[in-house]
């Protein structure tokens, strides 16, 4: 009992956001958390709460059900649909993790409340082992092509869509050689593929707390924590214009950060700037100035930039790079998971 | 000494038993973590036997060792499902007649070669005589072979990266 | 016998020090220990729990295994006269392990995570060495304690500042820690210990703080003067109590590991390892040129 008590203190929070979520949630469940000082978790395996924001659709909700699968026990679920709830289900999720039975939270009304109980641990958990959990590898194949016209192998796997600091509601389906990303594509989840460009300047959010929540992102994959939590203050924080001048400043003449982010090229044109650098530089420069908002590329143009890089960069840029997902995954073909065959050495 | 006899004893029937089980496991990490164990056996022997200095570089240069071969084992058989059953075994009538031709060359070796008498106790620092033993004049040829070789590296890396 | 529960305790000190200055409360290490203990365990499909666990519980013992030979004060808990090749051998112990801990689950980040461990250990390992062979030159032995004692005038991170912050830096490469977290980095969900919960992600969280405490330690024999004051403070202040001019000293050096965690944010591999070979390999050579040449004349 004093270990559940302990628990309810400090809980680490996995929070699963659909595509089409409303972004006062999101942002007003970052900063709850934040103040609770709740951390949030960096992997299911990692978490005690798992909070589901707005109303998933089918194909995310069967990722909720296997993500929650591998949550290890003691562990609350909760559905967070709408901003005004959000403080009760926090609570509500500290009292399941305090009680000695979890219990799904009171406060939702979705219909993820009635299977919770159906997903509740009961018995062994060897029981529970869950197979379609989207991070998990299948098994490899020969890489269809690769650079030095070695015989590798290759991996086909889907990122996302929940991972940390992950564009909301994205599923990257890529080819792995080793580490290297050498073919990759975009799902959005419940969200039809649409035809159209990305949304230049449509963010509700307006353009300095766009570009703070995409440096947030950044900033945080960097393991940069203070810079991340500060981006993200003045991101929840209506601050004036001399601050967010002050923080662009601070970032460029952050040598460290300008250093651990050069020599990753942004290929495919998904906008303007050429490499990770320049986009880092633009986002962080343009604070606080009457510039239009960055370009927020489609998915598949932000997917497709990962190409050719190491995972850790690729997902810097995807995180820079930050795909409107609102929009689905822009003009692609439907996904088709590619063939995979077993060999042996 | 009898404790120090039967551990060094046991610790000689790890390092052949690990090495056995390397060709039984059907992973590269386990066969991996096994030939390691037996590397790390074969140290603690020498530094039972008051050879300190040797028996230590040899766990640290046999670990380093493993990792770089699992360097290779992500550059050519990137296998990130890697528990998929492999063998670790090939050209079985091969292996076993070159195992067999050793083992025969040095077993009778052992018998032909004569013994070294116990000596006089060793004096002073064995990491020293060994220095001495193994360069012994050639002391400045190594050193300066070393340096050349790092510069090659150093060198190669430094346009290898100015390239990119 | 005491030196496992004594790192263990200095280790948790350390961690509650980074939560103090991430403004979080000094008690976070033991709430975490605690909420780790009481998770349940978990397996992936398909994995090999065995190797993992194996990696796991080394952890922590390549971690106590390389304090043992440090002079905590005056005297070393085992006085090996090839002390600091047998605490280089058992911080790479400490790679295998990581890599095994990412290899056994058999998930892709945590796999990933798990290989992070080469390229950073290889590329700083170079460096490392020559900075930790470079007092032992200076002082004629291999032995911790008689390094320490050869600094009675001159403290080695004065006279080689090169090695000294070189040994710092790898320092907190070798215990994957701020700039060199990859392995375990957030890009990757945490990479190596992406798939692992309950006590065998605590073996892996605390042996890597336990790891920077021990790194952390060995400063302070190799380049600090050992247990003694320092020498410009004339008379010691407090004689016969090296712990304690020990404790003073590995308090600094920690603050310096968390200062760097603050100012550096996560290295990629691929730069780290351009740095290490192409600028800290050439100035830790020189370093020990250096110093040779001062000791042969």
């Amino acid at each position: 009992m004093v270990l559940r008590s302990v628990l309810a203190r400090r809980p680490h929070v996995l929070t699963i956001t659909p595509a089409t979520v409303d972004l006062g949630l999101r942002l007003a469940v970052e900063a709850e958390l934040a103040r609770r000082r709740w951390p949030e978790a960096s992997a299911p395996v990692d978490a005690d709460v798992a909070l589901v924001l707005g109303t998933p659709g089918p194909r995310l909700a069967a990722v909720v059900r296997s993500v929650w699968a591998t949550v290890p026990a003691p562990r609350v679920l909760v559905a967070v649909p709408t901003a005004g709830v959000l403080r009760s289900a926090l609570d509500d999720a500290a009292a399941g993790l305090r009680s000695s039975r979890p219990r799904g939270s009171r406060a939702s009304s979705l219909s993820l409340d009635a299977s919770n109980d159906a997903l509740l641990p009961d018995g062994d958990w060897a029981d529970h082992r869950e197979v379609d959990v989207p991070p998990e590898p299948q098994m490899a194949d020969l890489a269809f092509y690769d650079r030095d016209g070695l015989a590798l192998d290759a991996l086909h796997v889907a990122l996302g869509p929940v991972l940390p600091h992950w564009p909301a509601g994205l599923v990257a389906h890529v080819t792995l050689a080793g580490d290297l990303v050498t073919d990759a594509h975009a799902e959005v989840l419940d969200v039809p593929a649409s035809v159209g460009p990305g949304s230049r300047g449509r963010s509700p959010l307006g353009p300095d707390r766009t570009r703070l929540d995409v440096l947030t992102r950044v900033l945080g994959l960097l393991g940069a924590d203070h810079l991340a939590a500060r981006a993200r203050h003045l991101r929840d924080h209506d601050p004036e214009p001399g601050e967010l001048t002050a923080f662009g400043r601070r970032l460029h003449r952050n040598r460290p950060v300008r250093w651990a982010v050069r020599d990753v090229p942004l290929v495919g044109g998904a906008v303007e700037e050429r490499t990770l650098a320049d986009r880092v530089a633009h986002l962080a420069g343009a604070l606080g100035g009457s510039l239009p908002p960055p370009v927020r590329p489609t998915a598949e143009k932000a997917v497709q930039a990962m190409v050719g890089l190491e995972l850790g960069a690729a997902r810097l840029v995807l995180a820079a790079l930050d795909p409107d997902t609102t929009l689905g995954a822009g003009p692609v073909a439907a996904f088709a998971p590619p063939e995979v065959t077993h060999h042996h050495h | 000494m009898t404790a120090l006899v039967a551990v060094v004893g046991a610790l000689g029937a790890v390092a052949v038993v690990t090495g056995l089980l390397v060709f039984t496991v059907n992973s590269m990490a386990r066969a991996t973590f096994l030939l390691l164990a037996s590397f790390v056996a074969v140290g603690a022997v020498l530094i039972g036997f008051g050879l300190g200095y040797l028996g230590t570089v040899v766990i640290l240069m046999m670990t380093i060792e493993m990792m770089i071969m699992v360097v290779f084992m992500v550059m050519l058989m990137m296998n990130p499902a890697g528990l998929m059953p492999m063998t670790m075994v090939h050209n079985r009538r091969g292996s076993w007649a070159i195992a067999l031709v050793v083992f025969g060359l040095l077993t009778t070796g052992v018998w032909l070669v004569p013994f070294p008498t116990p000596g006089p106790a060793a004096v002073g620092d064995p990491t020293l005589a060994l220095g001495d033993a193994l360069m012994g004049g050639q002391m400045l040829t190594m050193m300066t072979l070393g340096l050349a070789l790092l510069a090659t590296i150093v060198g190669t890396v430094a346009v290898a990266v100015s390239r990119r | 016998m005491v030196l496992a529960p004594g790192l263990v305790l200095v280790a948790g000190l350390a961690a509650g020090l980074k939560a103090v200055t991430a403004g979080e409360s000094p008690a976070t290490p033991a709430v975490e220990t605690l909420r780790l203990l009481g998770k349940q365990r978990r397996r992936t499909p398909d994995d090999d729990p065995g190797l993992a666990r194996v990696g796991l519980a080394l952890l922590p013992v390549a971690a106590v295994l390389a304090l043992a030979v440090v002079p905590l004060g005056d005297r070393a808990p085992v006085d090996l006269d090839v002390g600091v090749v047998w605490f280089n051998a058992m911080e790479v112990v400490a790679w295998f392990a990581v890599w095994v801990a990412g290899w056994g689950p058999n998930a892709v980040t945590s796999l990933a995570g798990g290989y992070r461990v080469l390229p950073l250990g290889l590329a700083y390992e170079v460096p490392h060495m020559l900075a930790i062979i470079t007092p032992a030159i200076a002082a004629g032995s291999l032995s911790p304690v008689a390094i320490a004692a050869a600094q009675q005038d001159l403290w080695y991170a004065v006279w080689m500042p090169a090695a000294f912050v070189l040994y710092l830096v790898s320092v907190a490469a070798m215990a994957f820690w701020g700039p060199f977290a990859a392995p375990l980095g957030r890009d990757l969900a945490g990479g190596a210990a992406a798939e692992h919960a309950g006590l065998d992600r605590l073996l892996l969280l605390a042996g890597r703080w336990m790891l920077l405490t021990a790194a952390a330690a060995m400063a302070v024999p190799l380049f600090l003067g050992g247990g003694a004051p320092p020498p410009i403070t004339g008379p010691d202040p407090f004689p016969g109590l090296p712990a304690l001019w020990f404790g003073v000293k590995l308090a600094v050096v920690l603050g310096l590991l968390l200062a760097l965690r603050r100012a550096v944010p996560m290295l990629r591999m691929a730069r780290f390892a351009t740095l290490a070979w192409v600028v800290l390999v050439p100035l830790a050579v020189a370093q020990a040129l250096v110093v040779t040449l001062v000791v042969l004349a």
